[in-house]
């Protein structure tokens, strides 16, 4: 024969343990979603007075590049200067009436500047998502080599990076295996403006 | 001519017996077919074997006394001259005769090159018919099929795996057809009678390099070529085309359609030093370049342009290899190495597009390189010296373009691999003229840009020609 007072206490254990997965059971069907964590980059925000760059933007049709100013806030750093000024261009491109699209999450995550050297680094997404062809390809590698030698004086030779690494190609057509001339860009810019 | 589609028969007289032919070995790999002279050696055939590997991949070679030092690709091996030991990838291999050494230049016996390319190359898939002194490296074969209709007339239909452009020759009774560049391999029987009176027989032959059809008939017969040169079909030649006398009356190239590489009977597969153009078809394989639309890739325009334009050249007498001739996958480097070892007159590359109207046409944008140092030049600007032609030569295009109301531009572009040619170097980029991305498919606008690009390159051919 059980005692009574063991009796109780085994009822009141049933009951605790029925009443917290009855609990646990109701919190797992409404609790709120986890909260979703953001990858993609976020860029320090940008400490310096705002000034007036010249962008140079590509326009698919009919193939041309068109300076267009912006106002961003610019550093005195040479380095985070040249980052910022190639950002606002991506961030140009990626705007809805962008005249020569490119990948949505399209990134410049750094520029480098040795001596008379630039090393931009641009993320996958950029490379992956860009359009194939040979002038859309060249038009945003002028663009972009021709703005930012335009933006910071001194540089002389450009090497573009995808995601830290050397990449064959931009799409299929551009070469990035080796380092852009500025002058030599120049003279394909001014060409192509001659040719409007 | 050229209006007749899908079909062409030219009437020839009687052709005379083979003249006495050097021997030759033939190399089809995908990249590309080649052959090279075998040379005589105390009894044995010889070949170069820097020949043989060159157009298959980065190779050098040091003589160093009486040894020779090869590398191809990573790979080294080390030959002594009057030895038949060798070493290949750290490991000996005995060729089947003594090696050679002559003159900096390094023979071994062609009764070797199967074993000794399996263990270069470290792969499996190398076949050589010895006798017949071709050698497949590579996953590379054409087949073909046969089928006799009775008719009347008769009609024999041969169908082949991919498009071939056989050289036709006839003696009494007979019609060859002889295939240099095509990896042609026999089908289940080597030959195949027919119940018929006028073809009575088919024979599949191999020698020197080269493949044969064999067509046994009593009656002269015609030639002609469809399905972009897949299929040649025969059949009795109407009584008013038939020359007295003549067995057989031979047809030459397709008229429509893609040809393969090289014209049909001036230039062999070992001859590619004479190429006037090499005509790239960029991209291919798992490359497709550029989504044109949801079903037609980059690449398949580029194979279908480079072949017009190929065509183009050789109906105006001049030789042109198309680069990339089926959907094999090349690297640029490959390209160049392949362009540079072949010393074209000018080198084209094949671009398509669905954006933009008209054709742009593209000189090298050199990247920043090194200067050249004495008589070599850097990789990265290769093309340095040829610069200036390559750009008039575009702008020459541009302007004959523009008279045919074609819209052009002119451009400077950093477009691999045209910046490590040797040699006056353009790239096409072809796009829709009214913006329907179906005008790249077009005949009579792939014809327009084909007939003005090779009349401007014949025009200033003189001046490229000096750059050599």
């Amino acid at each position: 024969m059980i005692p009574r007072h063991l009796q109780i206490a085994f009822v009141v254990l049933l009951g605790a343990v029925l009443g917290l997965s009855g609990y646990l059971w109701y919190w797992k069907r409404h609790a709120p979603p986890p909260r979703v964590t953001e990858s993609a980059h976020v860029a320090p925000p940008v400490v310096g007075p705002t000034e007036t760059v010249t962008l140079y933007v590509a326009y698919d049709d009919p193939g041309m590049l068109v300076a267009r100013g912006a106002s961003i806030p610019l550093p005195s750093d040479r380095q985070e200067r040249a980052q910022q000024v190639l950002r606002a261009l991506f961030a140009a491109y990626q705007e809805s009436s962008s005249p020569h699209p490119i990948a949505a999450g399209s990134e410049i995550r750094n520029v480098y500047l040795v001596d008379g050297v630039a090393v931009i680094d641009a993320n996958t997404a950029f490379a992956d998502g860009h359009r194939s062809g040979i002038l859309v390809e060249e038009l945003t590698v002028l663009s972009l080599v021709h703005t930012l030698a335009t933006s910071v004086p001194g540089i002389s030779r450009v090497k573009i990076l995808v995601d830290g690494k050397e990449r064959e190609t931009l799409a299929g057509h551009a070469d990035l295996t080796g380092f852009y001339d500025v002058g030599n860009v120049e003279q394909v810019v001014n060409q192509i403006k001659a040719a409007q | 001519m050229r209006s007749i589609k899908n079909w062409v028969a030219f009437v020839l007289l009687l052709a005379p017996a083979t003249p006495a032919e050097e021997k030759r070995i033939s190399v089809y790999s995908p990249q590309t077919s080649y052959s090279l002279p075998v040379l005589e050696r105390e009894g044995r055939d010889y070949v170069g074997l820097l020949e043989v590997l060159e157009p298959l991949g980065n190779v050098g070679a040091i003589p160093d006394g009486k040894k020779w030092k090869l590398r191809f690709n990573q790979a080294d091996a080390e030959f002594t001259d009057g030895k038949t030991r060798a070493k290949v990838r750290g490991r000996d291999l005995n060729l089947t005769a003594p090696f050679r050494l002559e003159n900096g230049r390094g023979l071994v016996p062609s009764s070797s090159l199967s074993a000794l390319l399996a263990q270069i190359t470290a792969s499996s898939n190398i076949s050589f018919h010895e006798a017949a002194r071709r050698l497949f490296v590579g996953n590379v074969s054409v087949r073909y099929t046969v089928e006799l209709s009775k008719g009347p007339p008769p009609q024999l239909t041969l169908t082949f795996t991919s498009a071939v452009n056989p050289t036709v020759a006839t003696e009494p009774g007979k019609v060859h057809l002889t295939f240099t560049r095509e990896p042609l391999q026999a089908g289940s029987t080597t030959s195949t009678t027919f119940d018929d009176k006028s073809i009575t027989a088919l024979s599949y032959l191999e020698n020197n390099g080269t493949a044969e059809l064999l067509v046994t008939t009593s009656v002269p017969l015609l030639a002609s070529f469809r399905n972009e040169g897949r299929t040649v079909t025969l059949s009795p030649a109407p009584q008013g085309q038939r020359q007295p006398g003549a067995a057989a009356v031979p047809s030459t190239t397709p008229s429509s359609g893609t040809t393969s590489t090289g014209t049909a009977s001036a230039t062999g597969p070992g001859a590619y030093h004479r190429y006037f153009a090499i005509v790239d078809a960029t991209h291919g394989g798992s490359d497709r370049g550029a989504a044109l639309s949801a079903t037609l890739a980059e690449k398949d325009i580029n194979l279908a342009f480079a072949h017009r334009l190929a065509k183009e050249f050789e109906s105006k007498g001049v030789s042109a290899l198309v680069l990339r001739d089926s959907d094999a996958a090349i690297t640029l480097e490959q390209r160049a190495a392949l362009i540079n070892n072949s010393h074209p007159v000018i080198y084209i590359a094949i671009h398509s597009t669905s954006s933009g109207a008209g054709v742009h046409v593209y000189s090298a944008l050199l990247p920043a390189g090194p200067d050249a140092r004495g008589p070599f030049r850097p990789w990265e600007t290769a093309q340095a010296p040829f610069l200036k032609l390559s750009q008039a030569a575009a702008g020459s295009i541009a302007a004959e373009l523009q008279r045919h109301d074609i819209p052009a531009k002119v451009l400077a572009a950093p477009l691999a691999p045209l910046h490590h040619v040797t040699a006056p170097a353009i790239a096409l980029e072809i796009a829709p003229t009214s913006g329907d991305v179906n005008d790249l498919s077009s005949a009579t606008y792939q014809d327009a840009v084909a007939t003005a690009v090779a009349a401007t390159l014949l025009a200033s051919r003189g001046q490229l020609e000096n750059a050599r």
